[in-house]
């Protein structure tokens, strides 16, 4: 495994370095379409293989942990969103008050304190990788 | 010229710091059509290189960058919450301006090599 990686080093160090900076980038893109971490995050399954016991491998796996954080997050986000605007449908068609309403603020401060990490995991990662660093 | 950066082709720290510095101040500019993304992204940038470059002149430009951000974001809900009253319509548009400032003026400051001030 350790053998044809030293055999051949610098063209396979780089290749994937600039494998990883685009996986970066795919995952900052995504808040521009909502996909791209898709594309980033099959690319860093493929690669990561390849990668074993290199820097590289701890970047590969940054990316997973994000995509995956972030897919239970959605999951979680979307479901408590549709409790809120369950609550608000409720208030507005029986003018009682519906507990749940409260639900829509406190779901738009998560969402403010999770793109922050999600931005801060990517951005270091990324200046990590420009620097030829593992991620730590 | 040519000579010295080819002996040398690993950027220095300050070389570095100053093209993080100005990157920041640029998505800092492009704040309003991302949705303040951008902005986001140049604090966490601010954060992460601070530690590095203490004690030079772009610890300044990094200080700057984060203290522009939070005066900005607290004065803006300040400014926010006056709006029900008229009188924070012209203040928060004061505070842009002064946003601006600060941005532009370290971005030059930056590509000019020098601390802001």
């Amino acid at each position: 495994m350790s053998d044809p990686q030293s055999a051949a080093p610098p063209q396979a160090a780089s290749d994937t370095r600039l494998l990883v900076i685009i996986c970066y980038a795919l995952f900052i893109l995504v808040f521009t379409n909502g996909l791209t971490s898709i594309v980033g995050v099959v690319l860093a399954y493929v690669k990561r293989a390849d990668a074993r016991g290199t820097i590289w491998e701890s970047h590969f796996t940054n990316l997973i942990h994000v995509f995956w954080t972030g897919f239970v997050f959605f999951v979680v986000f979307f479901s408590a969103a549709l409790f809120g605007v369950a609550g608000l449908w409720h208030t507005a068609i029986t003018d009682n008050f519906a507990a749940p309403v409260l639900v829509l603020p406190l779901l738009g401060a998560v969402f403010v304190v999770y793109v922050v990490w999600y931005l801060y995991r990517i951005v270091r990662g990324l200046l990590f990788a420009l620097e030829n660093k593992a991620y730590a | 010229m040519t000579d010295i950066s080819s002996q040398q082709p690993v950027p220095t720290v300050d070389e570095s710091a100053r093209g993080t510095a100005i990157i920041a101040y640029i998505l800092y500019l492009i704040g309003w059509p991302t949705c303040h993304l951008s902005t986001i992204v140049a604090l966490i940038l601010a954060y992460i290189k601070r530690g590095e470059v203490r004690g030079t002149i772009w610890e300044s430009h990094f200080d700057n960058i984060i203290n522009t951000f939070w005066v900005t974001l607290v004065a803006g809900i300040v400014f926010g919450i006056l709006c029900v009253f008229v009188i924070g319509i012209p203040l928060l548009f004061g505070l842009a301006i002064w946003f601006l400032y600060r941005t532009i003026k370290g971005l030059i400051r930056a590509i000019d090599n020098k601390a802001y001030f």
